[in-house]
């Protein structure tokens, strides 16, 4: 991938990124979040994994981000809207996410590994649908497993928590 | 001999019979669905002490995620017996678990009340057992995820509900730290896996600070599920809100796992001078703020809370001194006079809530209630002759051997804080006048026996502490 | 002489990108892909202007009455008409919506069907996009249509879109399962997830003229009518166009258009239709080999086209013959029928599979998905299914 593409992603990435929070309205921060999913999966694209790209918009832009607007849509939408800037509150967040961040950077500025240039991707020889599985069935297959755990659990845990009449 | 994963496949099991009995069959009580977790749990408590050492297992990659040594092991055990003794605390607090739901029946969502813990349990026996970050990651998702459920479950109820809302947001934050700290810390070792990160640690090269970076970044959110000062604002309203034996189960079982994960997981990085001074000043805040923020509390439920935050402050000075053995005596000890204290209090409050009032002339109206809380409280707060002194001198012991003198004065001083809060329940039951209805309060046959082996259990770990120390040693 | 005829439209473009020999890669590999597009367009904007007057014929004939048949030769120049109406109509928007997102949702409606139908193999070397996970790119794509009526429901500001676009997506959302998971036998046995290489496990006869088309076998079969009954609950056909159901609320999400963004939701439906018709042809129905040995030499797009057509005919079919489902019944169906269906098929495919694909795999496959469906039937009491329905909000 030519790397205009990759900063024509990466900037779509952090404008709609950045769009989600700033945005009163939720269900614009939730559009454009749909929009910053497709950006990465164009990142993703670009970095031959094809499968994962896809993955990405049929689970988040597609699945994911649909129950989400689905449940915004059931909220009181003007509420947010209306609600007032909390000053102490902003200017607290503000100095924790400015420290973080100028944390992170320096630890990136120190670190030799994000200097370095990786040399261009070689073409992938094999099906890389086929080596996710691989790895997921194979190696992965304990903590893969224990996923499954985890989503009976939600499930039920959603249908506990929704039932409106407990039986 | 048995292979040490078919525990937590048993425990699934176990769960999921339940949830399936629950689903197809209408007609019976709900409640031998608890009595057959109970008992489901006792034969896999048994079972664990006929595993198989590891070494006669294979090489499969499913070695690289689950490690079945006896540290892991000992943390298993721990898990089952508080799930076993949350169990018992849900009997009696059945009766709330529907109230408030229009057109409920006593048994109504008892069968799920039962079954989720045993998943939570099936979670935090995988959470002991690993060594590598994403079946951490994974398992303490599984933890947590039933937890939301658990704390939600009285949805009726809008402090529960309060409640599951925190609980969810705050953790759901921790998590995002920890995905982002194992991300730099793969980005810096190439590894998932603790011991191969280990080795890459000890080794030339290294880049520091992204390790580094990544490893504090899990700290914040092992410190989260530990609640350990700055990270504990969920602590106080999360413990008062969650049905009580939730909350018995969150500062027991949450607390054990994310102790021995913070265990594995500090055991590569704690070479790292920077790390170390990090975790004092984590202990230090927590030792403090959690003893002096419960001095005023006068809901007994909040006091436990707050005393749970000061009691992970203990745990972190047995961490920072490398001393396993203390963090494990310590946790026993802790998971026998929680859960002593919470059935007690789930007995009192169920007629006048969780105040302090409620507890008023106790003595007269449960002999028996007020000398197993005498007995919780005198733990928690560390006198001798109980499992919790033992572990207190346990942690002070390392402390000092590691010469952490500094660290040793701000825990000894805080103990001293922890006796005047936790004597303040005890005068309320022997001292305070009783309210005017003095009703006999009636403790069922099952809570009765589980409270005497608690009773027990804390005296005789005060005196001969033997048994845990070989069970870590084998 | 059959093979350059069925070849015809490849030769016809390598001609053309032959003609730019001189130029750099960039321009051909650009020229190629408008190529595709511009044929891709052109044949579906033709098919589709063809079914919109076809298929009110067909209903016409249906209900005994004749159907358009004013404009043009039958009523062929209807789709003409048609446009031209919607072309020169007042484009209303109304002063409370979401002015950006109202504009977006037909574009974006449009945008991913006619992104769907660029995976599907036309004919033999005939893809406009081979992708190896041309399968994936599919229902990837086809997801985010759910996002689009949202967008048309949220932006419009009106409570009839609302529920519209509420009731759409809530039956998507359940159906993209069987949708999904029915395809999973398929991908398991051709061991691929390119549609091309699907059609190629799909090759060769037995005794000459029964096809090896994966329809032909039981599991095949049953989810080839899962499939097609969730295409078109994700199309929004007939018995299951509770979102538009004009009696309840106007017109579901597309209350609020009008004139031509009404009409690109219109083509979008249709386009829907066709991905989803050619997908079926492509997973079930052998994609573009003929249906026995003796017939090879005629073209292969033929066969795809014919095989579309036979689907699209059926769709038309079952429009003009059912009633509206409710909402209520169309959920229950989907969780509690068509998902463990779907479930049933990946099995009976393995047991096919393990059975060694032949006579005695047909069978057990058979047996397995006999057994669950007997199972299903008895469990799920389909008589109470019907008895009147219990309101919970209206007294």
């Amino acid at each position: 991938m030519p790397s205009f593409l990759f900063w024509l992603f990466a900037g779509v990435m952090l404008i709609f990124g950045a769009l989600v929070i700033i945005n009163r309205n939720p269900i614009a921060s939730a559009l454009s979040l749909v929009v910053c999913f497709l950006g990465l999966a164009a990142l993703f694209m670009s970095l031959d994994a094809f499968f994962i790209g896809i993955i990405q918009v049929l689970v988040y832009a597609g699945a994911v981000m649909v129950l989400f607007l689905f449940i915004i849509m059931l909220l009181d939408l003007r509420a947010e809207e209306r609600r007032t800037m909390n000053w102490v509150a902003f200017t607290g967040g503000f100095v924790v996410a400015v420290s973080l961040l100028v944390q992170i950077l320096a630890v990136i500025s120190r670190t030799q590994m994000a200097k370095q240039t990786f040399p261009p991707l070689a073409s992938p020889q094999t099906d890389d649908v086929r080596n996710v599985g691989l790895l997921l069935f194979g190696h992965y297959n304990l903590p893969f497993q224990v996923i499954g755990v985890l989503i009976l659990v939600a499930t039920v845990g959603v249908i506990v928590l929704s039932k409106r009449q407990l039986r | 001999m048995i292979s040490a994963p078919y525990l937590e496949v048993a425990v699934l099991v176990l769960g999921t019979v339940i949830l399936l009995i629950e689903s197809f069959f209408s007609k019976f009580d709900r409640r031998y669905l608890g009595y057959a977790a109970l008992v489901g749990l006792a034969l896999i408590f048994l079972a664990t002490f006929f595993i198989a050492p590891q070494s006669t297992m294979s090489s499969a990659p499913f070695w690289n995620f689950y490690s079945a040594d006896a540290t892991s092991l000992f943390f298993k055990r721990i898990a089952l017996a508080t799930t076993a003794g949350v169990i018992v605390m849900m009997f009696d607090f059945a009766a709330l678990v529907s109230s408030g739901v229009q057109g409920a029946t006593p048994q109504s969502g008892l069968g799920e009340f039962f079954a989720l813990p045993l998943f939570t349990c099936a979670g935090l026996m995988w959470m002991a057992s690993a060594i590598d970050f994403v079946l951490i990651f994974v398992s303490l998702e599984l933890v947590t995820i039933s937890f939301y459920v658990l704390v939600g479950f009285t949805r009726r109820n809008p402090a529960s509900l309060e409640a599951a809302v925190k609980y969810l947001v705050l953790s759901a934050v921790a998590t995002g730290f920890l995905v982002y700290g194992i991300t730099w810390i793969f980005g810096a070792t190439g590894e998932t896996n603790l011991q191969k990160i280990a080795t890459v640690l000890s080794g030339t090269g290294l880049e520091q600070n992204a390790a580094l970076f990544g490893g504090v970044l899990v700290i914040i959110a092992l410190g989260f599920k530990i609640a350990a000062v700055p990270f504990h604002i969920w602590v106080a309203d999360v413990y008062q809100g969650a049905p009580t034996p939730v909350t018995a189960y969150l500062s027991v079982g949450s607390k054990a796992a994310g102790f021995i994960v913070l265990l594995r997981v500090l055991d590569p990085f704690l070479i790292l001078p920077q790390m170390q001074t990090l975790l004092v000043a984590i202990a230090v805040l927590t030792l403090i703020y959690g003893n002096l923020a419960a001095l005023p509390q006068t809901n007994v439920k909040r006091l436990l809370a707050y005393s749970s935050i000061a009691h992970a402050g203990y745990l972190l000075v047995a961490v920072v001194s490398f001393s396993g053995r203390a963090v494990a005596f310590y946790l026993v000890a802790y998971l026998l006079m929680t859960l002593l204290s919470f059935a007690v209090l789930i007995l009192v409050s169920q007629p006048a809530g969780d105040q302090l009032e409620s507890f008023a002339g106790l003595s007269q109206r449960s002999p028996f209630l007020a000398f197993a809380m005498l007995v919780a409280m005198a733990s928690l707060a560390g006198v001798p002759f109980t499992a919790g002194f033992l572990g207190k001198f346990l942690v002070f012991d390392a402390a000092i051997a590691t010469h952490h003198f500094g660290l040793v004065v701000v825990a000894i001083v805080t103990v001293g804080a922890g006796f005047y809060y936790y004597f303040k329940v005890v005068r309320a039951i022997y001292w305070d006048a009783p309210p005017a209805s003095t009703d006999k309060i009636i403790v069922s046959p099952l809570t009765r026996v589980a409270l005497i082996a608690l009773i027990a259990g804390t005296f005789v770990l005060g005196v001969y502490p033997q048994p845990i120390f070989d069970a870590l040693a084998r | 002489m059959s093979q350059s005829l069925d070849q015809i439209f490849v030769s016809a473009k390598q001609w053309i990108l032959s003609l730019l020999s001189g130029t750099p890669d960039w321009v051909t590999t650009i020229v190629s892909i408008l190529i595709n597009i511009s044929a891709l367009l052109g044949v579906f904007l033709t098919i589709f202007a063809l079914i919109s007057v076809l298929e009110r014929k067909i209903l016409g004939r249906m209900q005994n009455r004749y159907g358009p048949n004013r404009v043009g030769p039958f009523g062929l120049f209807q789709p003409v008409a048609d446009g031209i109406k919607m072309l020169i109509k007042e484009d209303v928007v109304p002063a409370r919506a979401d002015k950006v997102v109202h504009f977006l949702a037909p574009i974006l409606v449009a945008a991913t069907a006619i992104l769907t139908l660029g995976v599907i193999p036309y004919g033999r070397n005939m893809t406009p996009f081979a992708i190896d996970g041309g399968i994936l790119f599919f229902f990837a794509v086809g997801s985010t249509t759910e996002l689009a009526v949202f967008m048309a429901g949220w932006g419009s500001n009106n409570k009839f879109s609302m529920l519209g676009a509420m009731r759409a997506i809530a039956q998507m959302v359940s159906y993209e399962l069987p949708l999904i998971v029915t395809t999973l036998p398929v991908v398991m046995v051709a061991g691929a997830l390119s549609p091309d290489a699907i059609i190629a496990a799909q090759d060769g006869y037995s005794f000459g003229i029964v096809p090896h088309w994966f329809v032909t076998t039981p599991w095949g079969a049953a989810a080839f009518i899962l499939f097609f009954v969730s295409g078109l609950v994700e199309s929004n056909r007939t018995p299951f166009d509770v979102p538009e159901g004009e009696s309840e609320i106007v017109a579901g999400h597309m209350t609020e258009y009008s004139g031509f963004k009404y009409a690109t939701f219109f083509l979008a439906e249709y386009f829907g239709m066709f991905a989803i018709s050619g997908l079926a042809v492509t997973l079930f129905l052998g994609g573009w080999h003929a249906p026995i040995a003796v017939l090879q030499f005629i073209p292969s797009y033929i066969w795809f086209f014919l095989k579309l057509s036979a689907l699209l005919f059926v769709y038309i079919w079952i429009r003009g013959t059912l009633p509206r489902t409710r909402v209520d019944q169309i959920m229950n169906f989907a969780w509690k029928f068509m998902l463990p269906m779907a479930f049933t098929c990946i099995i009976a495919a393995a047991v096919w599979h393990y059975q060694g694909r032949g006579l005695a795999g047909w069978l057990w496959s058979l047996a397995v998905i006999t057994i669950v469906y007997l199972t299903l039937s008895l469990l799920l009491e389909t008589k109470k299914k019907f008895a009147p329905r219990t309101y919970r909000f209206v007294e």
